[in-house]
């Protein structure tokens, strides 16, 4: 029999049921929240003078697939700096942007965190990323596979067939088991195949004579008639080039017309790296105002930060050729990688600087973003794990958000012309717990439409963060150290019903599910569209048709949430 | 004055980062002799493995005697203090050294002062491969302070440095100043083949043989001495700049007497040819 825990004094923060701070009791039964266990029979935690919040929800973070692999064979120095021992229940492990594994699941289980998804998988290299995800312990995860350059999808796209393009998706992540659809600079990647980008949303695609418009709102449509519980993933074009934020506008006014409720339908991710004004790297400056502005009118789109901390971290996106503008920026050594699959993918390491007028701003950018979008439903905290920083450094993040004193304290360390530019300063927007819950957690989960996760609701998964740290008592304003020293190592995380943390140390180790979307569409328009790819595969694929989709069995604790498409 | 000298003939490596007179300052004899190192695999203490003897002056000295080729990391992050060791030393000695002095009458193993930034590394005997160059895959090399070697060193010596000074007595292996960016080297011997590869910046000064030149190096003229740190040593050299590979500007000093291999083709880079 599965224990019974109730967690009792506590002050709980659950946005999505509007609980803000109240003493209420948590009582969880085999795994789930319930109404309420017998007293007598089941374990206490004593919660009293501490924080209890869902368990923490991260919808981008790079932890598994091709290219953090290849990541983690450029930089032995990077494990070299940062190691663990192994301890009885848990596994050693290395690595500071990039660790291992294993290390991966503890890292963020100790910050309180139980679902984490992996944002840019090439559908080809699929089975390895759920091998890792096997290795991955202590959190439910899934990832996005990259299907802006699919040559399949650009072409059902150039010939207007949406229908059987959204049965093509849906055979493709039902096959890799994904779980959304990401784009990454769509367009851009197949022409990088060929030594060439794509430079605004309207520049045509070689070859294809689409352009990247094209590939937004046909997958968004696709995405709609799939009724898949994500919106698009959109990694936007022009990534990382100043001036680029008039490109992310119009990625979000190119699919305004397709909203029907108000349900977001596009999620524009680590938007501070598209949110730059300027013409060069010396005139950079801030476009997290206007991009803001956008973002408050509109309820069809939502974002997440992309924060930078000024560390040595490994930059990896699937965007080849933005890699290849920043090695050839920054001189380090670099990996250009999996163009020989349906995207593209490039490795840079890079350190961040308190110095650079460059990296100043993008660190405004982030917060900005954060503070000058009111709704915080809209607006999730990333640092595009490990493109702006690892993800250990979330604590730091919440810190900045939380507290003036603390954006200031930074402030007085950075690039003096940058700071004289930023509109930071004149910001005094702080979050509080609630928004904080609703930035790491609740915003999340509800923007992945994962119904159990991110709220402490009845019936909800029981995964549970709590922290040491009273909200009564500490002014997070002022001392927002101990709020940052409260959220690095949580007091107690509670995966599935369990105690795996306690007071930072892993306890417990246990492995998490893998989430998938199981898509059915109606039979006649998937076998119609699987006898032209049949033929398209024996002519030029490197794997038969058949081996291509990843048996269920493959996945060690397989989670699929089975959905029925209009199509 | 901390003596150290081994107990035994030691025949699995030793990592002993606490053999550091940061570390050894204001210990009784008894205090570091708990020390934690590693023999292989196993965990043991500094008392375990070498005797101690004491003298009061100088107060921040240690002095091993005998054979520590074995003893890894000795010196490892040092900021002040007198390592002096009667004996050759095993690798990564004064590795990420920021300060104090480090005196080897013996030979010093591979990565001898190791992306060191401070301080002073001699050398009596020979040194191995990767001389003052960092672990693999990182990029930042010396950054300050001297090495000096009185005899060989092996390959890949200076590798990433960007800064301070190396001075080497005998001749240097292939790849000298690989990837240099900064700082001086000087080789009163010979250099084997491909010295300053992907060099962006800094000064090498071979004053022996250079086995060959890489081709990504272009001939700037004749100098009659270069001066390296405080000492100028007298030529003629060649100075050639590059690597242009990279775009870089690193300068090459190479003897004009010791290279008569090389003149043919200045002769013709100069000529425009």
């Amino acid at each position: 029999m599965m224990m019974e825990l109730l967690i009792k004094n506590g002050f709980v923060y659950d946005p999505i049921n509007g609980i803000d701070g109240e003493r209420v009791d948590i009582a969880i039964k085999d795994g789930r929240i319930v109404e309420r266990v017998d007293e007598r029979r089941a374990e206490i935690i004593d919660a009293s003078g501490m924080i209890v919040m869902p368990g923490g929800v991260d919808l981008h973070s790079h932890i598994v697939g091709g290219k953090v692999n290849s990541g983690r064979l450029l930089r032995p120095e990077d494990h070299r700096k940062d190691y663990e021992v192994k301890t009885k229940v848990t596994r050693s492990g290395v690595g500071y942007s990039i660790p291992s594994t294993f290390t991966t699941g503890y890292r963020y289980s100790r910050m309180g965190y139980t679902t984490v998804m992996d944002p840019a998988i090439a559908p080809l290299k699929a089975r390895h990323a759920h091998e890792e995800l096997n290795d991955t312990p202590m959190i439910d995860k899934g990832f996005y596979p990259l299907l802006g350059d699919w040559w399949f999808v650009l072409e059902f796209i150039r010939d207007g067939k949406i229908e059987e393009c959204a049965a093509h998706v849906a055979w493709l992540i039902s096959s890799v088991k994904g779980y959304a659809i990401k784009l990454v600079n769509p367009g851009g990647l197949e022409a990088w195949g060929f030594g060439r980008n794509v430079d605004s949303i309207d520049d045509p695609v070689p070859y294809f004579n689409i352009t990247p418009r094209d590939i937004i709102r046909g997958l968004c449509k696709v995405n709609q008639l799939l009724n898949l519980p994500h919106a698009i993933h959109i990694h936007t074009n022009n990534l990382g080039k100043p001036g680029n934020y008039t490109t992310t506008l119009d990625t979000m006014k190119c699919v305004e017309d397709l909203a029907i409720d108000d349900k977001p339908i596009a999620h524009v991710t680590h938007c501070q790296f598209n949110a730059f004004k300027g013409v060069n790297w010396k005139t950079l400056a801030s476009g997290a105002p206007e991009i803001a502005d956008y973002v408050n009118k509109h309820k069809h789109v939502t974002l997440d930060m992309g924060q930078i901390i000024f560390t040595d971290t490994t930059t990896m996106t699937a965007d080849g050729p933005f890699q290849y503008i920043l090695y050839k920026l920054t001189g380090n050594k670099w990996v250009n990688s999996d163009v020989e699959t349906e995207t593209s993918a490039g490795i840079v390491p890079i350190r961040y600087r308190r110095a650079s007028y460059a990296n100043a701003v993008q660190w405004s950018i982030g917060l900005e973003l954060a503070l000058l979008i009111k709704d915080t439903w809209k607006v999730y905290l990333t640092t595009d794990h490990p493109n702006g920083g690892p993800f250990t450094e979330y604590p730091r993040v919440i810190a900045w958000l939380m507290s003036r004193i603390a954006r200031e304290r930074t402030m007085k360390r950075l690039n003096k012309r940058a700071v004289a530019k930023m509109t930071l300063p004149s910001i005094d927007r702080e979050y509080t717990f609630y928004e904080i819950a609703i930035a790491t957690r609740a915003g999340p989960a509800r923007s992945l439409g994962l119904k159990n996760k991110g709220h402490l609701g009845v019936g909800a998964d029981a995964d549970v963060a709590i922290y040491d740290v009273n909200p009564k008592e500490v002014n997070p304003s002022r001392q927002y150290k101990l709020v940052r020293r409260a959220f690095r190592r949580a007091a107690y995380t509670i995966k599935s019903g369990e105690v795996v943390v306690k007071n930072g140390e892993i306890v417990k180790s246990m492995m998490g599910d893998t989430i998938w979307c199981n898509i059915h569409v109606m039979p006649s328009l998937a076998e119609d569209v699987a006898k032209g790819l049949k033929k398209r595969f024996r002519e030029y694929w490197t794997v038969e048709y058949d081996n291509y989709p990843i048996p269920e069995k493959y996945l060690s604790i397989s989670y699929p949430m089975e959905i029925k498409a209009k199509v | 004055m901390i003596i150290l000298r081994p107990k035994k003939e030691f025949k699995a490596p030793i990592i002993a980062e606490c053999i550091s007179p940061d570390v050894f300052m204001g210990k009784s004899i008894d205090e570091v002799a708990k020390l934690k190192v590693y023999e292989g695999n196993k965990e043991r203490t500094l008392g375990e493995l070498f005797n101690f003897s004491y003298e009061k002056e100088p107060e921040d000295k240690i002095m091993i005697i005998g054979d520590v080729s074995k003893v890894r990391k000795i010196g490892f992050n040092m900021r002040k203090g007198e390592i002096e060791v009667k004996g050759d030393v095993g690798m990564h000695l004064g590795a990420e050294m920021k300060g104090g002095k480090i005196t080897v009458f013996g030979s010093a193993g591979s990565w001898a002062g190791s992306a060191m930034s401070d301080g002073l590394i001699e050398v009596h005997g020979s040194a191995g491969d990767f001389l003052g160059a960092p672990l693999r895959g990182s990029t930042s090399g010396m950054s300050g302070g001297t090495i000096v070697v009185h005899s060989n060193v092996g390959d890949e010596a200076g590798a990433y440095m960007r800064d301070g000074s190396i001075r080497i007595h005998g001749s240097a292996g292939q790849f000298l100043g690989l990837r240099m960016r900064g700082g001086a080297i000087l080789v009163l011997g010979d250099a084997d083949s491909r010295a300053g590869a992907f060099m962006t910046g800094g000064r090498i000064v071979i004053c022996g043989t250079l086995r060959s030149l890489l081709p990504a190096f272009t001939i700037e003229g004749v100098r009659p001495s270069i001066k390296v740190g405080p000492e100028k040593v007298s030529g003629p050299f060649y100075l050639f700049v590059g690597d242009l590979t990279e775009g870089g500007d690193g300068q090459l000093f190479v003897s004009k007497v010791r290279n008569p291999h090389l003149s043919p083709l200045v002769t013709k880079v100069m000529a425009g040819e």
